[in-house]
């Protein structure tokens, strides 16, 4: 099978002085993009939970629903605050885990379970 | 449907064109296959790249590393509506686009789905290539991936149909 292993670039901040800008740059992205993740995990299980929706969350942050709906969109322009009110909009607050970069990234590290997929994993499914 | 052993055929038989993409330290919830083009902006190996632009590429290679992870992603169901995926009209050609929008430039990458949670990332631009939607850029735009998918697929199209987005994505969150 082609694959292709792209170039680790965790491992690479451990070696490079001073890290690359362009590497901050991807682990900005990383980051916004897994309280992205987060965040929308939360408000799913919120609105099965609790019938929260992006309305009450406006109403909460007294803001307008169109205005919820941007920012849930993509977590490009968020800050500490936006994703500290929508959090809090939500009924909680986030706490963090640490992990080197010399760890993989463990299957339960904050994310959903890959039974969660339904879609091709070919080494699965060919095994199967 | 393409099989998983069809495409990683394809995948051989293309010469490096197509290749199933592996992100160290991520296990794969979803599948993504990236064309050479694709793997050589968001490695930082193409031509003429300053470091702008391969800081650039690399954010899009977080957004489609956050595709493999299994992230939550949303989708575009109005014309205004922020996210980070759409299916582009008519939507019965199944043609996609991951849409990163920050920091600028804007970017866009084509692709399609072969199965649901396995794409193809195909044709990538800056946004401020492709003009305004049906503009001659767009509809060349969307040529160009229809000939790469052909050479590629050849009589396979692109997933279409279904309900949207459920039948392409777990974990979509449609904007409203």
């Amino acid at each position: 099978m082609t694959t292709s292993a792209l170039p680790d670039l965790l491992t690479d901040v451990l070696k490079k002085e001073p890290i690359p800008k362009e590497t901050i740059g991807y682990l900005v992205a990383r980051t916004k993009l897994r309280l992205h993740d987060f965040i929308l995990r939360q408000l799913a299980t919120a609105e099965d939970s609790q019938k929260l929706d992006q309305a009450k969350i406006a109403r909460r942050l007294g803001v307008s629903r169109a205005q919820i709906s941007q920012q849930l969109g993509v977590p490009g322009n968020w800050t500490v605050a936006s994703v500290t009110k929508l959090a809090a909009a939500m009924g909680g607050e986030i706490e963090f885990q640490w992990r080197p970069f010399s760890e993989e990234k463990p299957e339960a590290f904050g994310g959903p379970s890959p039974d969660e997929f339904s879609g091709l994993r070919p080494e699965e499914k060919d095994a199967a | 449907m393409l099989t998983a052993p069809e495409i990683d055929k394809i995948c051989e038989n293309s010469g490096g064109a197509l290749i199933k993409a592996v992100f160290p330290g991520l296990a794969p919830r979803r599948t993504l296959y990236i064309s050479e083009k694709v793997r050589a902006l968001i490695t930082g190996t193409a031509a003429n790249m300053d470091s702008k632009m391969r800081e650039r590429w690399l954010v899009a290679r977080a957004v489609l590393e956050a595709f493999v992870d299994g992230h939550w992603i949303t989708t575009k169901s109005k014309k205004k509506s922020r996210a980070e995926m759409a299916v582009l009209c008519p939507q019965a050609a199944g043609i996609w686009e991951f849409r990163d929008v920050k920091p600028r430039p804007s970017l866009r990458i084509l692709g399609g789905f072969l199965q649901k949670d396995v794409f193809v990332a195909l044709v990538p631009y800056e946004r401020s290539e492709l003009g305004k939607k049906g503009s001659q850029e767009w509809r060349d735009a969307l040529q160009n991936f229809n000939v790469q998918w052909e050479l590629l697929f050849g009589g396979h199209k692109p997933m279409s149909g279904g309900r949207y987005p459920d039948d392409y994505l777990s974990l979509a969150r449609p904007l409203d």
